[in-house]
């Protein structure tokens, strides 16, 4: 377990290092900004254990931890909110929070 | 405190009381308090005291000067007023040699009872500390020191890996023209269409706070928002979260966002 933004975290299976830019078919990819740097973290579509998992994941940080969650494309393609989960291939960024400043 | 006696006092650190036996001893009301008296290698004795207010004091020991306080203390009654006061501070010293055999007395009453309390306060002298233990403090400080060196190091280390890692995810998220920007003018334009069929373009600067501008048709800066997410987050990272709300839901970015106009030129 590790404290991201104050919460705990478990790290397991979560990397800085995978490759977020990489094309990833048949991939779900989550890149959660953590305040150390993004963590990510990887499921195979197809597999319905992992998407189980990748749900349970997405219920935590976005249901449970309000972050947004954002589809990516590569190279300044335009964003998309994602509010409710859908067990689509692609990449996505977990934002925390945001305020008014 | 009227009805008791002023609070145990404590010695500082590294003093041991050579006098003061006679401590708070009362027959009425108690308003000195956190006072102390000590000797300074036994060359001159100091003593502070603080009087509560409504309080008359009369110095009866053998003190020689006043470094601070009433001008007509010790030779006469020390009024401390009877406003909203707390407390006063007293400082005098003897300017004995031997602190150990001052005679430390005061005398003080509380006007609206005149209920008199004799306070002798007590008088330490500094413990010589011995060669051994003044190097193993210096020792502990020099492992202090080492300690805050190496926990720096690794603060920014952590923090240098941290912001690496958020540069490198934001770029991924950009265009050739935006990477260009960001490295060249440390910003980027974001051209955002809008629900109503508009288009906009906001800069993106450096920062995470009040660092997204609505540029205006003479490429200025025509408003500010304010919006990030938790502050520990890295620049980039909050850039990149900026970018993605307003690409996705502009409206939302700006209901969000606190607004300021920004200056003409």
């Amino acid at each position: 377990m590790e404290k991201v933004l104050g919460w705990e975290f478990t790290k397991e299976g979560w990397s800085p290092e995978l490759d977020f830019e990489a094309p990833a078919p048949g991939k779900i990819m989550f890149s959660m900004m953590t305040g150390h740097g993004d963590l990510k973290k990887v499921w195979n579509a197809a597999n319905t254990d992992e998407v189980e998992d990748a749900k349970r994941t997405w219920d935590h940080l976005v249901g449970e931890k309000r972050y947004l969650a954002f589809r990516v494309g590569d190279d300044g393609k335009q964003a998309e909110q994602i509010r409710e989960w859908t067990p689509a291939v692609g990449k996505m960024i977990l934002v925390p929070p945001v305020a008014g400043g | 405190m009227p009805n008791g006696l002023a609070e145990a006092r404590q010695e500082p650190t590294g003093y041991t009381i050579v006098t003061g036996v006679n401590d708070n001893t009362t027959t009425g009301c108690a308003w000195a308090k956190d006072s102390y008296g000590w000797g300074d290698n036994l060359a001159k004795a100091h003593h502070i005291l603080r009087l509560q207010t409504n309080v008359f004091a009369n110095w009866t020991g053998s003190t020689t000067s006043v470094t601070s306080g009433t001008a007509d203390w010790p030779t006469g009654w020390l009024d401390t007023g009877t406003s909203a006061c707390t407390t006063n501070t007293i400082t005098f010293s003897t300017g004995n040699t031997d602190a150990a055999n001052a005679v430390w007395g005061l005398d003080c009453w509380q006007n609206s009872k005149h209920s008199k309390v004799r306070w002798t306060p007590s008088v330490y002298k500094q413990i010589p500390k011995t060669a051994e233990e003044l190097a193993a403090e210096a020792a502990q400080r020099e492992i202090r020191r080492q300690k805050q060196i190496r926990d720096g190091a690794r603060r920014k280390r952590f923090k240098e890996a941290a912001n690496g890692r958020a540069r490198g995810l934001l770029m991924q998220m950009l265009n050739e023209t935006q990477r260009e920007e960001l490295e060249k003018d440390n910003h980027f334009h974001l051209t955002v269409h809008s629900r109503d069929g508009s288009m906009k373009v906001y800069r993106i600067d450096y920062g995470y706070a009040g660092n997204v501008k609505l540029i205006g048709a003479d490429g200025k800066p025509t408003k500010r928002y304010c919006i990030h997410a938790d502050s520990r987050l890295p620049y980039e990272d909050q850039m990149l979260a900026q970018k993605l709300l307003l690409e996705a839901d502009e409206k939302k970015f700006l209901r969000i966002a606190n607004m300021s106009r920004c200056r003409a030129a």
